[in-house]
């Protein structure tokens, strides 16, 4: 088949726009391992999507290949998979922190808030990796840079939006990306990109159900080629998608969703964010393996889709820090500045969305379970448990410990 | 994107890395362009350094880098339509060869162009963007002693801290010390070795390291600048291409290198700075930023500050 034409682009925007394209094809349904006992996938995918009429409803689902293929691992073999340097084993603490502590804990931290920041870069100079000399001048562009590359508005959450979708489509799709990118052991910088070009797509065009898995793997397909050193081929990228997607597919949608974004791939990335926080944390390792988490779990939420990077770096950070409890301070002049001069005591946004992280972590989105799994995982620090256990805990006690309740009269 | 048929292709003007550039001319406004034409792959796509140098020239609007105007797409390939140069800097001073023997640029002229390149480099950077491919044929000069850097096909975004990159890059003439001996940890300094490669070969007309391999390019930095050892750069042992048994040499006076193919005398400020850019260790090469401020180019930043 020829690739294009000069009406290419039109004619794959009427295809995947409009609702005028074959049925699905349903491909081999394949039953997986899951988290909880009993659930499984396929009952998870079964979605009603509000996009088609009731007479031609369909489930939603993605196809994956799970068996260890040649194909699919091919590409693993000649990748690194990165790794954050550190212990991630978490010791957990056995007693909850005294909470007659926290009232001095937020004085001390008010007073630090008088005193101005540090500057902790000049620590790094001679570390030409952390290029100390333009770290200012870079910051100051991906905080503008942020503002631009964000997803039009948060189109799941919008009922009224022309792209509205439902949240559970995007848990299915955005659970399905991390596992394929998983499996080809890209950089989790990938990821990121490749659910912030899907959803900065989608929240301005409106995709088709039997579209959607193709949106997702062509976003996973142009991320990569924007961040990694070697590539998958689109054969792996295709076969992944169990037949969803064919290569010629692929290639059109990339070329269609290219356009669309205007070619405008670069965007900061959230875990530039979270390293430059976690600075003023001392790097201390655990406490940002638990902010990793945090961090992917809110990016792979439908809730948050229309929230700055670093506003979501940030709050990752605050709540790995309640979690992980190793000192007194809440917040101090370093963390706010390092964080883009975020001060969570006096910005209510932050406060609200930090509650509803944690109360969406007690209970997890039974369709991010892949995510979940991989934080099971020895190899991400098991860190689910932690987390899950003490989100649970505060959700309980009223988040007592994540912002304590002297705080609010303070404000 | 706008429709092809608004520009009118003219003669060819080079290949790029992965791509054929033609002059065009702006039918609507009657400018001329530089037209980038980039060739789908029939099997992968759209090339990844369409991709990058798309989007990262996107972000980067300075006077010392090429404007991109407009991409379109038609058929199997993609054209990027950027602000015309007049010539390359290859180009320019290979027009100048006398016969056989290649003439430098006047001096004032070489401290014009470094002062652009640093200053179109530093912007690169602070936007966090390595180009890692600076050499002659990449930066583009016009009739006004304008230089802009071009063709961003091998340029990457860099987080912080900078990830472990590809160690194939930069043209070998240009490349780093410490890339050729296979470090991925490379950041901004690898484009300032390629600086002041240029620094040198604008001075004397003829490429300062014109090595055939990456063995015989090392050879001839070292011949130069000095065998590296552990004492003299921190951690080189560690490198995995480092040989403990590379020949010894100790470093030769730039000056005098330089000096025999140069009609005008090379004052020691100028050569201070070639020393800043040419360190063998990427952590004690100048930045961009404080290549910008090196008394030899005093008179242009005090001009700033008026």
């Amino acid at each position: 088949m020829p690739y294009s034409n000069t009406n290419e682009v039109s004619r794959i925007s009427d295809e995947m726009i409009e609702n005028k394209v074959a049925p699905f094809k349903r491909g081999k349904q394949v039953k997986i391992e899951t988290y909880h006992s009993g659930v499984d996938r396929e009952a998870l995918a079964k979605v009603n999507s509000n996009n088609l009429k009731k007479d031609t409803e369909k489930k939603f689902q993605t196809r994956v290949r799970r068996d260890n293929s040649e194909l699919a691992y091919n590409s693993l073999k000649k990748r690194r998979v990165y790794k954050d340097s550190g212990s991630s084993s978490f010791e957990q603490k056995t007693s909850p922190p005294n909470f007659e502590n926290e009232t001095t804990s937020y004085e001390q931290m008010s007073r630090n808030e008088v005193h101005a920041w540090n500057d902790l870069d000049s620590d790094e100079k001679d570390d030409i990796c952390m290029v100390t000399e333009y770290t200012d001048d870079i910051f100051q562009h991906l905080y503008e840079r942020e503002q631009q590359t964000l997803p039009s508005h948060n189109y799941l959450t919008d009922t009224n939006s022309p792209s509205y979708l439902r949240p559970s489509v995007r848990a299915v799709l955005v659970d399905w990306l991390v596992e394929v990118h998983e499996k080809f052991s890209c950089f989790p910088e990938t990821l990121y990109l490749a659910i912030n070009l899907m959803d900065r797509f989608l929240s301005r065009n409106k995709a088709t159900i039997d579209k959607l898995q193709l949106v997702a793997v062509t976003s996973l397909f142009i991320a990569a080629k924007f961040e990694e050193i070697h590539l998958p081929k689109i054969a792996e990228y295709s076969y992944i998608t169990d037949g969803a997607a064919s290569k010629l597919d692929i290639r059109r949608a990339e070329m269609f969703m290219l356009t669309k974004l205007g070619f405008d791939i670069g965007w900061p990335n959230p875990l530039n964010f979270l390293r430059r926080i976690s600075k003023a944390d001392n790097y201390d390792s655990t406490t940002r393996n638990i902010a990793k988490f945090l961090l992917e779990y809110s990016i792979c939420s439908h809730r948050y889709v229309h929230l700055k990077p670093s506003l979501l770096s940030a709050i990752s950070m605050y709540i790995s820090r309640r979690i992980t409890a190793k000192n007194d301070i809440y917040w101090d002049a370093n963390l706010k500045h390092y964080s883009g001069d975020i001060d969570p005591f006096n910005d209510n946004e932050f406060q609200l969305h930090s509650r509803q992280l944690v109360t969406d972590l007690s209970s997890p989105y039974s369709k991010l379970e892949y995510l979940i799994k991989k934080y099971q995982k020895r190899d991400y620090g098991e860190v689910f448990y932690v987390a899950n256990d003490w989100c649970q805990q505060e959700v309980k006690n009223e988040f007592t410990r994540l912002f304590p309740p002297n705080i609010q009269s303070i404000i | 994107m706008s429709s092809g048929s608004q520009f009118k292709q003219l003669e060819k003007l080079g290949n790029g890395t992965y791509a054929t550039v033609y002059k065009g001319l702006n039918k609507t406004t009657g400018e001329f362009v530089a037209l980038k034409e980039v060739k789908l792959d029939s099997e992968e796509g759209t090339p990844s350094t369409a991709i990058r140098e798309i989007s990262l020239m996107k972000e980067l609007k300075h006077e010392n880098i090429v404007r991109l105007y407009d991409v379109i797409h038609t058929e199997n390939k993609l054209t990027l339509v950027f602000e015309y140069m007049d010539k390359d800097l290859k180009k320019y001073m290979d027009s100048r060869t006398v016969g056989n023997a290649p003439v430098g640029l006047e001096l004032h002229l070489v401290k014009y162009f470094q002062w652009q390149l640093l200053e179109g480099l530093a912007f690169c950077h602070e936007n966090k963007i390595l180009h890692r491919d600076l050499k002659p044929q990449n930066l583009l000069i016009n009739k006004k002693g304008q230089l802009k850097i071009g063709d961003f096909g091998l340029a990457r975004a860099f987080g912080i801290p900078v990830n472990t990159f590809s160690s194939e890059v930069v043209t070998l003439w240009y490349r780093a010390p410490d890339v050729l001996m296979g470090s991925r940890t490379y950041s901004t300094s690898i484009d300032i070795w390629s600086c002041g490669c240029i620094l040198a070969e604008m001075i004397t007309g003829k490429p300062l390291f014109p090595g055939t391999n990456e063995e015989e390019q090392l050879k001839l930095i070292f011949e130069t600048m000095g065998t590296p050892n552990e004492q003299s750069w921190p951690g080189i042992s560690s490198l995995p291409k480092y040989n403990p048994g590379f020949p010894q040499h100790l470093p030769k006076n730039l000056k005098s290198i330089l000096q025999a193919h140069c009609a005008s005398d090379l004052d020691d400020t100028l050569i201070a700075l070639l020393h800043g850019l040419l360190q063998l260790n990427p952590d004690m090469r100048l930045s961009a930023k404080q290549a910008l401020h090196h008394p030899w180019f005093a008179e242009y930043y005090q001009q700033q500050q008026q």
